[in-house]
């Protein structure tokens, strides 16, 4: 006869069929307590109103949950404070995507399931974006993505949304401010992660496209614990400046071990060089003043004058009990973003009388798209009021107007910061001339 | 029950299907020939890989934001059969490199290098399989379904799975309860006494570990199929860990013990964690399941090392034989 050691199969069957059912029927519960969450059924009248925080807070991209909630939270505070949205509060929910695809889709398909009153979702970056979309996108649950992934630059997806341009988009200006600063000797030198890797080939060929010597290509294997033989080989090329990114911890190894062997050259970098990790790896690899000297981060032009990103920082500044160490998000391009993506979403809501995501969703372009006649507003409260007035209204948000095209994209203007005083400042703005003969469009 | 929950149950049982697979082609390899193969994910991720390329169509569809070798489009199933097949000849040459002169203590520590070196080959040859970004927009064969909707045909891939899963379980059974899993077994637990009996166990080693590494890869290319996306944060080398974890929890070498063992891991785990009431910080439940994970291998290898299901093991009559005195007879207990 079969021994088991004591323990009968049926027994253990029944305590796997019982632990798993406890998971479902959580799910089955919370979703069944307002009806059918799929076609999103909003809140139940004065429920708070849910938006996910859906980005990775654990794996190697665990910087961009926090970075995420950043900008979600003061849109919360915000937005609360203006009386909420339709007689409901709003609440952001962190759920971690470990920034993986094969974890991400069960986390899902189970936050989607678990809440009744999703009504929005930040996230799906570059790491999850193309597995999860579609999921929320069966859910009609709109989702506002940083991904800066080309395959969603003509999406069919009608509930994804993106206010920053793509990858490419930030190549091409990257190679455009290379032009603009007066450097015929660069050098190109990437992560072989998939952020870093979205905006290489375009920064590269734009780099070819305006005719300036690319004495180095690099693409880095992250996460190294040195790089010397390929510094010594950037070294040997002597460029003028490096066009480049990588996440924080490659990026200092490399330049570290770069400013050992010779002299760190000027460095064109996009928004991650504005990420408080990253400036804070380089500046102790590099020393801080030569980091400020050398840096040219290429982002999208958000004017730190325009009133809606004042209202964000304030309320940034006032969030530090769900955002800690707040200050350190205030230029986090990324983060400025998602507090407008949330805005939108909860001005959407206001002028589809609707908190329903799939009614909602066809509001998000009305609210944002310039038209005559149209109220310009900065502000949720200012937003709301005016749409109570019976008014059309333009958001022109923090990281400035968001004009969605058929594919519910945003483009962006880029500009070249310095950071300087502790605070960044447009050095000059590339003009959309510029761009198009980096990209040959 | 919303469409929504009806998703999520789906999902978690083909993911409870796909841990399986996966779980039996390690069991039958670390389980129940005692091969430590530390790579195992790598083979998972060469059938989550070869499937992606055998139906994703030429690299320059989509708008060409994507690039990875072959690039064709094949119907159901043989891009699936074609990942087996793949899984199973990256298998053959790991195992040819490791098994034949490695002691297998060696040939675990040869195992790890050799998964980490995958990822990272992976990561850096753009070409291969699209770098760090990974594979996209992977067809799932249920949605080439006319005439179903998008929940229906979810279910028919929950179905696609658990046919596999019954058939993969059946195929574990046969093999596992055969003479030949007698040979099996005896190679784990004693090699000179399987090769003075005329057996090799080199070739029954070598023969389980490409045996196992198709099944890894029959796992990988349906979970790729229903996630339609797959990069390499999905193999980094801990996952491998994981299914060790099932297997040890479940019991070695017991091909029910190893499936309910997988539940609970592989899916339980990660799903009950979500449930508890710590504050839902993202970070500690992370954190939680790793630990969780970490804590159950010890646990079982300390209270329990046979698992959940211990291995069946068949006891027969005593034979006749001269009793000396004092020798009460009884039954002897053999491998079944």
């Amino acid at each position: 006869m079969p021994r088991h050691g004591g323990f009968k199969v049926a027994g253990v069957a029944g305590a796997l069929a019982g632990a798993l059912a406890i998971a479902a029927c959580g799910a089955t519960s919370a979703s069944s307590t307002a009806g059918a969450a799929t076609g999103g059924s909003g809140a139940s009248k004065g429920g708070a109103l849910e938006v996910a925080i859906f980005h990775a807070y654990s794996g190697p991209n665990a910087a961009y949950g926090p970075e995420a909630a950043a900008g979600c939270y003061p849109a919360e505070r915000l937005i609360n404070a203006a009386g909420g949205i339709l007689g409901h509060q709003l609440a952001c929910t962190p759920v971690d995507s470990k920034g993986d695809p094969a974890d991400a889709v069960p986390a899902a398909n189970r936050m989607i399931a678990a809440s009744s009153s999703l009504v929005g979702v930040l996230g799906g970056g570059s790491d999850t974006a193309t597995s999860v979309v579609p999921l929320f996108e069966q859910a009609q649950i709109p989702v506002f993505s940083t991904t800066g992934q080309s395959a969603f630059d003509r999406t069919g997806d009608s509930y994804f949304w993106r206010i920053l341009s793509p990858d490419a988009a930030q190549g091409s200006a990257m190679a455009a401010a290379a032009k603009k600063l007066g450097f015929t000797r660069v050098a190109a030198l990437f992560g072989n992660d998939s952020a870093a890797q979205g905006s290489a080939p375009t920064a590269i060929s734009g780099v070819r496209r305006l005719g300036l010597s690319l004495v180095a290509n690099q693409t880095l294997a992250v996460g190294q614990t040195s790089y010397r033989s390929e510094a010594q080989a950037l070294s040997t090329a002597k460029p003028q400046a490096i066009v480049t990114e990588a996440d924080p911890q490659t990026s200092a190894t490399y330049f570290s071990e770069l400013s050992q062997i010779g002299q760190v050259p000027a460095l064109i970098t996009d928004p991650v060089s504005q990420e408080p990790t990253w400036r804070k790896a380089m500046g102790g690899a590099i020393g801080t003043g030569l980091l400020d000297r050398q840096d040219y981060a290429v982002v999208a032009y958000s004017p730190t004058t325009a009133p809606a990103y004042k209202v964000y920082t304030a309320a940034l500044l006032a969030s530090a009990k769900q955002v800690p160490q707040p200050s350190q998000w205030d230029s986090d391009l990324y983060s400025v973003a998602d507090y407008d993506s949330v805005i939108v979403m909860a001005l959407a809501m206001d002028a589809a009388h609707s908190t329903k995501p799939s009614v909602y969703n066809g509001y998000i372009s009305k609210v944002t798209a310039p038209s005559a006649g149209a109220t310009v507003v900065h502000t949720y409260a200012a937003g709301k009021a005016a749409l109570a007035a019976g008014k059309s209204i333009q958001y022109v948000g923090a990281v400035g107007p968001l004009d969605f095209n058929q594919w519910h994209n945003a483009g962006n203007q880029f500009a070249i910061e310095r950071y300087s005083g502790g605070n960044w400042a447009v050095s000059s703005v590339l003009s959309a001339a510029e761009i198009s003969a980096a990209s040959g469009s | 029950m919303s469409a929504a929950t009806q998703y999520y149950i789906a999902t978690i049982l083909v993911y409870i299907a796909v841990n399986a697979i996966a779980s039996w082609g390690l069991d039958l390899q670390f389980g129940v020939t005692g091969v430590l193969n530390f790579a195992f994910i790598l083979f998972q991720a060469a059938g989550a890989y070869t499937t992606a390329m055998l139906s994703l169509g030429p690299a320059s569809g989509n708008g060409g934001f994507q690039r990875y070798l072959v690039g064709v489009h094949l119907p159901f199933p043989l891009p699936i059969l074609g990942a087996m097949l793949v899984g199973a000849a990256l298998s053959a040459v790991v195992g040819l490199i490791t098994l034949r002169r490695l002691r297998s203590d060696y040939q675990a520590m040869v195992m790890l290098v050799v998964s980490v070196v995958a990822t990272v080959v992976a990561e850096s040859v753009l070409g291969l399989a699209n770098g760090s970004a990974g594979l996209s927009l992977i067809p799932n064969p249920a949605e080439g379904l006319a005439g179903l909707a998008r929940q229906a045909q979810t279910w028919v891939f929950v179905g696609i799975c658990a046919v596999c899963m019954l058939v993969v379980g059946l195929l574990m059974y046969a093999l596992v309860y055969s003479p030949y899993g007698r040979v099996l077994r005896g190679t784990r637990e004693n090699e000179p006494a399987i090769e003075a009996m005329g057996r090799n166990a080199t070739r029954a080693r070598m023969q389980v570990f490409v045996l196992g590494g198709a099944l890894g890869a029959l796992s990988g290319a349906l979970l790729a199929e229903f996630i339609g996306a797959w990069a390499p944060s999905d193999w980094l080398y801990p996952e491998t860990f994981v299914f060790f974890t099932a297997v040890i929890v479940g019991g070695r070498g017991s091909v029910s013990g190893v499936a309910v063992g997988s539940a609970l891991v592989c899916v339980g785990v990660q799903q009950a964690v979500q449930y508890l009431p710590i504050g839902g910080d993202p970070t500690v439940l992370a954190s939680l399941e790793w630990i969780i994970t970490g804590l159950l291998t010890m646990l079982f290898l300390w209270v329990r090392p046979q698992g959940l299901l211990p291995e069946r093991r068949r006891r027969f009559p005593a034979a006749e034989r001269v009793l000396a005195p004092g020798d009460v007879g009884g039954a002897v207990e053999v491998d079944a």
